[in-house]
């Protein structure tokens, strides 16, 4: 017998006794509003882990740990332009393009494991001050 | 020609021009190349053709240091050697392997790529491992349902893995070896003392004995000792008649420098979409897959050792057990006990089926890293003799802080390649995340023993030279994984076969 052939019936069957881990949270979850809750990170955490990575950045982070400043810092865009709190669609539309410019960038944090971008890790310093 | 040495007359004297010590990997492969050549080339097997648990013994010996394989179990001791339960699979070295790495103590070997690589085409024949195409683009072009993930190939790259049959060598190369004019296998014949002239600067023979009672003498022009990292520093160090530290230790370098790989789960990948990854997946049917490997510039800049992570999907992944764990019976035939007790099920298409929703957004990460050649990883002789009167070999398996921080490294690395490609989001399990500064214990090897006559052209920082021939001694050479300077991060058979193919061509041209 192959030992890959072994790993390979030896996990799967471990598998069948046991629930799917790959849970998927975006069905359920809330409307949040896309300032407070990062739109793939969510998909991936439970509200816990969001607000578990907030606490984390808020302590790592303090000079960033009130809403007010966190708010102003995700809602300016590159060229200091501020976007209107009550504007949604920008909003999530300025905060994908810093997440993806972050990522290209390598502005990126590990909490609670995760691997995220700073403004995610913003985002949910915010979620988690709600 | 085949003969049993337990047959021979008592006292027999054995002559030939080359004597191969040991008949695994690096010695068939060694051996079956001087096929056909003007020499008589002498191998030796100290067990028989098949398993025999009294010889099987003689490789038991006493663990130390990091968690690791029982010593009995973690190599085989008869033709074929440990090709008789090897996985198969096999990927070449990179050039940065070979390099000096400032930023890795103890690196840099003596010859680079470009001295293995001629020899790669046959020991990638020798392992049955299809075409020999190494660029991940060749496969995805041969099969349309294979993807590349369009990651950032100066940060995060494909490398290819071929998957060997896995070919055994005792059952594959058994008659070739017999039927071979100039090739005189003994079996049996267990080598025990490395005898040198007075000076120590040539051998002059060897010693071999059995069970039977019997004990022998081979002579020749030229000696290999291919018997693998643990088992060739054991015999070194035990012939220590004419030189007291025992053969080539001159420097206290014989058995130091053991090196494994550290492999295990490292965390998770979670896809936005369902995606099965089958070019990078480990299937029954698979001849070749892809593994993520972290760049030679990115090594460099963040001062990190070479890496690779596999993906399994994480409904299965969640579920394996550390390799150490499993694999944990002193008995081989034991751990094979083990490998059966699983081989009736092949329930992974309803596995498949079952978990088909999700089942494919969500990988387990598997890292394998090459670790830091660390002197105090060593093979060292024990006080306590084998039934033959060898001392046993006692490892202590040694990890360092860098090969954490490798481990932590590249799977962040992965995850903010995963996150600028716009995939997903990766998770590192919370070991890495700890102050620890060591892996956890249940940080398996891959039954890659590396190291212990190390390779470096300075006497003081290495055991054989560039042409594997052992520092101060004129005919003494050593096949195999033992001459590794550093690990790699790839599996080590491929690379040993390749680099006794070049010693073999090395001693015809210089017999």
């Amino acid at each position: 017998m192959k030992r890959r052939t072994f790993l390979i019936t030896t996990t799967a069957a471990l598998a069948a006794a046991s629930i799917p881990v790959a849970r998927y949270y975006s069905n359920g979850k809330k409307n949040y509003p896309p300032l407070i809750m990062p739109e793939e990170l969510g998909n991936f955490c439970e509200e816990k882990v969001i607000r578990e990575i907030g606490d984390q950045y808020r302590k790592q982070v303090p000079q960033e740990s009130e809403k007010a400043k966190l708010q102003q810092i995700l809602l300016t865009d590159d060229a200091g332009k501020l976007t209107a709190v009550s504007d949604n669609a920008a909003i999530a539309a300025l905060l994908d393009k810093k997440i993806q410019d972050d990522f290209n960038s390598s502005r990126i944090l590990v909490l609670s494991g995760w691997v995220i971008s700073v403004t995610e890790a913003r985002q949910c310093a915010l979620f988690s001050l709600t | 020609m085949h003969i049993d040495a337990r047959q021979l007359d008592n006292q027999s004297v054995i002559e030939g021009d080359i004597c191969i010590i040991g008949a695994g990997a690096a010695g068939i492969s060694m051996a079956l190349d001087l096929e056909n050549s003007a020499h008589k080339v002498i191998l030796l097997e100290g067990g028989g053709m098949e398993y025999d648990d009294r010889v099987q013994e003689l490789y038991n010996g006493k663990l130390t240091g990091h968690p690791y394989y029982p010593m009995k179990a973690s190599r085989l001791h008869y033709f074929g050697g440990s090709t008789g339960h090897w996985g198969g699979m096999c990927s070449t070295f990179d050039e940065i392997d070979f390099e000096k790495r400032d930023w890795v103590e103890n690196s840099g070997w003596p010859i680079t790529l470009k001295d293995i690589s001629p020899f790669y085409p046959k020991a990638h024949e020798i392992l049955d491992l299809g075409a020999f195409e190494w660029g991940a683009e060749y496969w995805v072009k041969q099969n349309n349902a294979l993807k590349l993930l369009p990651l950032d190939d100066n940060i995060i790259w494909s490398k290819m893995w071929h998957f060997s049959p896995p070919t055994r060598f005792g059952t594959k190369y058994k008659d070739a070896v017999v039927n071979a004019k100039n090739i005189h296998l003994y079996t049996y014949a267990n080598v025990v003392d490395i005898v040198a002239t007075d000076n120590v600067a040539s051998i002059k023979q060897v010693t071999i004995k059995n069970y039977a009672g019997k004990e022998h003498t081979v002579k020749a022009k030229k000696f290999v000792l291919a018997c693998c990292s643990i088992q060739t520093s054991r015999l070194l160090l035990a012939s220590n008649k004419q030189a007291p530290h025992g053969l080539g230790n001159d420097n206290d370098l014989v058995g130091r420098y053991f090196m494994e790989h550290a492999e295990l789960k490292t965390g998770e990948m979670w896809l936005n979409h369902t995606e099965p990854l089958s070019f990078y997946l480990m299937g029954d049917k698979t001849k070749v897959r892809a593994e993520l490997a972290i760049s030679p510039q990115k090594q460099k800049e963040l001062g990190i050792l070479n890496a690779t992570v596999s993906l399994m999907p994480l409904a299965m992944s969640k579920n394996t057990i550390p390799s150490i764990k499993i694999w944990s019976q002193d008995d081989p035939r034991k751990a094979l006990d083990t490998f059966h007790k699983y081989s009736n099920l092949d329930k992974r298409n309803y596995i498949q089926k079952l978990f088909s929703k999700g089942f494919y957004q969500s990988y387990g990460l598997y890292t394998r890293s090459e670790q830091l050649p660390n002197p105090d990883s060593r093979v060292v002789l024990s006080e306590e003799k084998d039934e033959l009167g060898v001392p046993r070999a006692n490892l202590h398996w040694a990890l360092s802080p860098i090969d954490k921080k490798t481990v932590y490294t590249i799977n962040k690395v992965l995850g903010q390649q995963i996150g600028a490609a716009r995939l997903g989001r990766v998770k590192l399990y919370d070991f890495l995340l700890n102050d620890d500064p060591q892996l956890p214990d249940y940080t398996s090897g891959g039954w890659h023993h590396m190291g212990t006559t190390r390779m470096h052209e300075d006497p003081k920082k290495g055991v054989v030279d560039a042409n594997c021939r052992i520092h101060g001694i004129d005919n003494l050479y050593v096949a195999g994984s033992s001459c590794y300077t550093t690990g790699g991060a790839v599996n080590p058979t491929l690379t040993l076969v390749a680099i006794s193919l070049r010693l073999s061509d090395h001693l015809k041209k210089t017999m």
